[in-house]
């Protein structure tokens, strides 16, 4: 089927007119309630399909009221908190410092609870252990296999580390 | 009306036959069936009230689902919130802003893209013309 008669495409054309005061013509024929329902559908599933697809959900701000005196005390807080610039250095520091004290806890319970397992080491979990020691600048005291677990929770130090850690 | 031309096979579930195409085009264009749900183009609701006491009234309501076509919200969606930098996605207020006169907008749009396929072949001389849509500002939602 082919069209090209251009008469045709005139009166389509004609026909195109006013399209837009026929739907609303219609539209103005359904009950408010009706125009309510339509309405609330097509902004219901395109907010459905926002959350879906773009992973944006309306902002809830029911049952929260702007208290903004604990705003207000909260920034202070942080403000306080907050090393002055020359500081900054230092504070990193002591950021590090926990950070290792806290690796170094939880190797001595890693130790510990091997200790309880395994009471004679074998090669491979010694080798691992001595690893992790070495990645912190701890040279352990006993790390070839057969020495007995009890000692392997005592370690050297190396003087610029024990130093550090305030040994 | 790109978006509503690119996808308006999709949203009526037309064959690639056109002279499919323009039979069902032609069903959907007589009584504006085109804009009723695709479950719908046919309701008819008959409500009767028998109270021989008073009187009987029979009454045949012509209920159609006119205006609950999804393809009214399809057409919204790729137009507006389709892409994340879309004017409903900037704009957060604009999905408040959707009201009649964008629906009968989009209806408009939709007739006019249906006639252009009423043949079966699409018309590529059928411009949506500001003509289209003339017609007096609705006082009641306004214009978008």
């Amino acid at each position: 089927m082919v069209f090209s008669s251009s008469g045709q495409d005139a009166n389509l054309m004609m026909s195109s007119e006013g399209l837009f005061a026929r739907q609303r013509q219609t539209w103005a024929t359904c009950s408010d309630w009706v125009q309510t329902m339509i309405l609330k559908n097509i902004r219901e599933t395109i907010k459905a399909k926002m959350e879906k697809e773009h992973g944006i959900q309306e902002e809830c701000r029911e049952g929260f009221t702007d208290d903004w005196e604990a705003v207000a005390a909260e920034v202070h807080s942080q403000m306080c908190r907050r090393p002055p610039h020359g500081q900054l250095l230092g504070f990193r520091h002591a950021q590090l410092h926990a950070f290792r004290h806290v690796q170094l806890y939880r190797l001595r319970v890693k130790l510990q609870a091997t200790c309880v397992l395994e009471p004679w080491l074998e090669p491979r979990l010694t080798k691992t252990i001595h690893r992790k020691l070495s990645r912190l600048s701890i040279s352990p005291r006993c790390w070839q296999p057969g020495y007995s677990t009890s000692l392997i929770r005592t370690y050297r130090l190396r003087t610029a580390h024990r130093r550090w850690l305030g040994g | 009306m790109f978006h509503v031309k690119e996808r308006i096979g999709r949203y009526y579930d037309l064959l690639r036959d056109p002279a499919a195409i323009a039979h069902r085009l032609d069903y959907l264009l007589e009584r504006d069936r085109f804009r009723c749900s695709l479950s719908g183009y046919e309701v008819s609701v008959r409500f009767v009230i028998a109270r021989p006491q008073l009187m009987r009234m029979d009454l045949t309501l012509q209920v159609t689902n006119r205006f609950l076509m999804p393809q009214i919200t399809k057409a919204i969606w790729g137009k507006y919130f389709k892409g994340r930098k879309m004017r409903g996605i900037a704009q957060p207020d604009f999905l408040g802003r959707i009201n009649g006169t964008m629906v009968c907008l989009t209806c408009a749009i939709l007739s006019h893209t249906v006639r252009a396929w009423q043949t079966g072949i699409y018309l590529e001389t059928c411009v949506f013309k500001p003509d289209a849509v003339a017609g007096e500002p609705d006082p009641k939602h306004g214009v978008l």
